[in-house]
């Protein structure tokens, strides 16, 4: 465990690095720096052209590698960073309750909807799961793939239980890490989680849709009651499972950072180039 | 004290010092490089088997990091939790293994579940029971592992994930032949494994199972014999571990010792070799023209002179040699000056200086040898007594020079008119003699009556006069007898008594003294 605790310090030192080092190698007022979690990045990285030509501005962007940004926390890291030098924003990938946004004075500008994949090796047979059938694996009640139709083998739970605090998530699987089985690995990035089930045939997990497998990956994706996680049957009501992705900035930040946010909502309500990644509008999703 | 007299002698007496010396102190240092070369192969033997145990224990330094690198690994932790507690395939856990940590210079690597079941790794031959015994103890276990080959080092290490025990890692490292010929080609020497004082491993076969006294640390084998040093293994591993001991062949030393001594012997017969032909040559070269000056000095002081001949002078010695050639050139030089002076006064001893002939001083010099050969071949001396006839009148009409000048052509005239065998004097003022050998008295008085001709025919010119000159001859011939002294006195008297006799009976003629048995014969012009 230590080792584990180990790595999120680099991980969080090199990112303070980053961010530290960056200001110094831009123009004065005129640089933007964002970092945080994988899939909000990937929207701003896509909006990038735009929102830089909205504004008198440059963008740099931190979250590539999921294993650099450490999600949601790196993007309030970054914002708690912000300084009127140092205009800084954060990218989060759940719902950060009133209480967080309070306390950190934050303000948050929702982005997108994302599926979460439930993944599996790419030679098991099983293809469709019921909402139940993946709850029950996950919690432990079912532990082998031939009592939900595949081969006589001890289900290997892979799971990625970040942002333990904040609603949504992983929680619209099951709700609290407890909830969880106690025989399961748990990863700390994307690309850890397609690994583990990629290596494994008996092997289950999750992964949001903005998260691209690659084509050596050996998962894939297992429907839910029938259903793949696409941005329309998330929009019908149909998939049960996704995340909200938002930017963050700080309350006190200046007028062009909060405009650069509205800009980056305007943009994903009007852009239609997620399809690849799956990412639905914010306000898209039907109650 | 010895007594060198010579300088050859002390140059040899010299070079054989010189030679034992070297001898000696050659000699010297290999009896004391020997007991260095015994006493240092000694340190050494300690001195490698403490760097044996250095390097056997950062062996087992190095094996137990590798096992904490595996062992601290998350990922080998989170598919060690997979394959142990959910029960997956073990196929990932291998790859990982072998993609993961292929790379470690390890011989064995081995995952086991906690119960010691295999549940990955490669070259499972060296499962032993280690895990058993190893505990939950979190720190790494280092043992040394009987096997069939020799011996394995087994690093073990157990792994946790979440806190709960998984399994082990077990990795170790072979300590084979092979292995121990790596250890020697480090250690210059040998190295056996023993277990209960008994060798288990060796790369000499016959030393196999042969037993090793810890307290005597000597191994004998047949061929050889081995001086030993227990490497201490001062953080041994595991409590029934081989014992580790280093080995210097005693064979090896005494072949060093041996290939040191022919050395040295080399050295010597070389040097002194060496030394005695440089001395040869130096003697040679020494000896040789110091004998030819010694020789050239012994001729010198016998009165000759011999040849020396000069040479490109390349040393002292041959300078000396061209000094004395040029010595001798000079004294030859010299010589021949106080020859030829010696001949002018030998000339000028026997030698009338106004008519260049023989003096009377000669003529007692040359009779007895005219005597001797008169002797020998039975023959008579002759002898003309001449007289000028007044020749004080000539003085006195016109002078000492005209005089004198008369006499050299006189003198001049009897040269021209005698034979070769005519010996020439002049005995004094205007009286000559010549006296000759085997001639009858005809004969004589034939020649002495030509030169009365000729002496009467030839005037002398002086200045614008000529002096005409008359000479009266006395001539005795007989057979020497007696003593040289009489002998010669007889002659010369009796001549002189002829001569007498013609100055008395009118000068100008020539009279033959005559012996009692003859009367005097007289010519006149």
């Amino acid at each position: 465990m230590h080792l584990q605790h180990r790595m999120i310090r680099l991980r969080w030192l090199a990112l303070a690095l980053l961010l530290t080092v960056t200001p110094a190698t831009a123009q004065q007022g005129e640089l933007l720096t964002g970092a945080g979690a994988h899939s909000s990045w990937v929207v701003f990285d896509k909006l990038k052209p735009v929102l830089e030509k909205s504004g008198d501005y440059s963008l740099k962007l931190f979250g590539k590698q999921s294993m650099l940004g450490v999600g949601c926390n790196a993007g309030i890291k970054s914002v708690m960073q912000y300084s009127a030098k140092q205009e800084t924003f954060g990218f989060v990938c759940c719902k950060l309750d009133d209480e967080e946004v309070r306390k950190k004075n934050l303000q948050v500008f929702p982005l997108a909807l994302e599926p979460l994949m439930i993944l599996s090796h790419e030679e098991n047979p099983v293809n469709n799961l019921s909402i139940n059938q993946i709850r029950d694996i996950f919690s432990g009640k079912i532990t082998n793939w031939k009592d939900v139709g595949g081969n006589d083998q001890a289900i290997v739970v892979v799971t990625r239980l970040h942002c333990k605090k904040r609603p949504g998530h992983w929680k619209r699987i099951l709700p609290s890490p407890d909830s969880f089985t106690g025989k399961r690995i748990n990863v700390q990035s994307a690309d850890e989680m397609v690994k583990r089930v990629g290596d494994f045939k008996a092997a289950i997990g999750h992964a949001g849709t903005a998260w691209l497998r690659g084509d050596n990956s050996r998962t894939k994706i297992i429907t839910v009651d029938g259903y793949m996680p696409t941005v329309k049957n998330l929009q019908a009501g149909s998939y049960p499972f996704y995340r909200e992705l938002s930017a963050i900035i700080d309350k006190n930040a200046s007028d062009k950072l909060k405009n650069l946010m509205r800009t980056a909502q305007q943009e994903m309500l009007t852009t239609r180039a997620f399809t690849e990644h799956q990412l639905a509008p914010h306000f898209s999703l039907k109650k | 004290m010895l007594h060198l007299k010579t300088f050859r002698a002390r140059l040899i007496f010299y070079i054989l010092l010189i030679s034992t010396f070297l001898s000696i102190a050659l000699g010297t240092s290999f009896w004391h490089v020997r007991d260095i070369l015994l006493e240092e192969s000694n340190n050494q033997l300690s001195r490698t088997a403490n760097l044996l145990d250095t390097y056997l224990v950062a062996e087992q330094r190095e094996l137990e990091r590798y096992a904490n690198i595996v062992r601290d690994d998350l990922r080998i932790q989170e598919y060690m939790y997979i394959v142990t507690e959910i029960g997956a395939e073990r196929g990932p856990l291998d790859k990982l293994l072998s993609e993961q940590f292929g790379w470690l210079p390890i011989d064995n690597n081995i995952l086991t579940d906690k119960s010691g079941k295999i549940i990955g790794g490669h070259k499972t031959s060296v499962i032993t029971d280690i895990t058993q015994h190893h505990g939950n103890t979190p720190g790494v276990k280092l043992e040394y592992v009987n096997t069939n080959n020799g011996f394995e080092l087994v690093a073990c290490a157990p792994v946790y994930y979440l806190e709960q025990l998984l399994g082990y890692i077990v990795i170790s490292r072979s300590y084979d032949t092979v292995k121990l010929r790596e250890l020697e080609n480090i250690s210059k020497g040998r190295v056996f494994i023993t277990l209960n004082n008994t060798i288990s491993l060796s790369t000499i076969p016959s030393a196999i199972n042969k037993s090793i006294d810890p307290q005597k640390l000597v191994l004998s084998l047949l061929n050889d014999s081995f001086f030993l040093r227990q490497v201490n293994l001062s953080d041994n591993a595991g409590q029934q571990s081989p014992a580790f001991y280093f080995g210097v062949s005693e064979v090896y030393l005494l072949e060093t010792i041996h290939d040191f001594s022919r050395l040295t012997f080399a050295t010597v017969v070389i040097g002194v070799l060496s030394i005695l032909l440089l001395g040869m040559f130096f003697l040679r070269d020494f000896d040789r023209p110091i004998k030819e000056l010694l020789s050239v000095t012994d001729a010198v002081a016998q009165g000759k002179l011999p040849t020396v001949n000069k040479i490109v002078p390349r040393n002292e010695i041959d300078a000396l040699s061209n000094r004395f050639a040029d010595m001798v050139q000079s004294l030859r030089e010299q010589q021949t000056l106080i020859s030829k002076a010696h001949s002018k006064l030998e000339t000028l001893a026997i030698t009338d200086t106004l008519t260049n002939l023989y003096n009377r001083r000669h003529l007692l010099e040359v009779f007895p040898k005219l005597q001797a050969q008169a002797q020998r071949d039975g023959t008579s001396l002759a002898a003309i007594i001449i007289d000028i006839d007044h020749f004080k009148d000539i003085n006195d009409e016109h002078g000492h020079l005209a005089g004198d000048q008369c006499l050299m052509e006189f003198s001049a005239l009897l040269r021209s008119h005698s034979r070769t065998n005519d010996y020439l004097f002049r005995l004094g003022g205007e009286e000559f003699l010549i006296v000759t050998l085997g001639e009858n008295v005809e004969g004589v008085y034939a020649a002495a009556e030509k030169i009365r001709k000729a002496t009467e025919q030839t005037p002398v010119q002086y200045g614008k006069t000529d002096i005409t000159m008359t000479i009266s001859c006395g001539i005795c011939v007989e057979h020497p007898t007696g003593t040289k002294e009489e002998s010669l006195n007889r002659l010369l008297h009796h001549s002189d008594n002829a001569l007498y006799l013609a100055k008395q009976t009118g000068r100008n003629k020539v009279i033959v003294h005559l012996h009692e048995d003859e009367t005097d014969q007289q010519g006149t012009a």
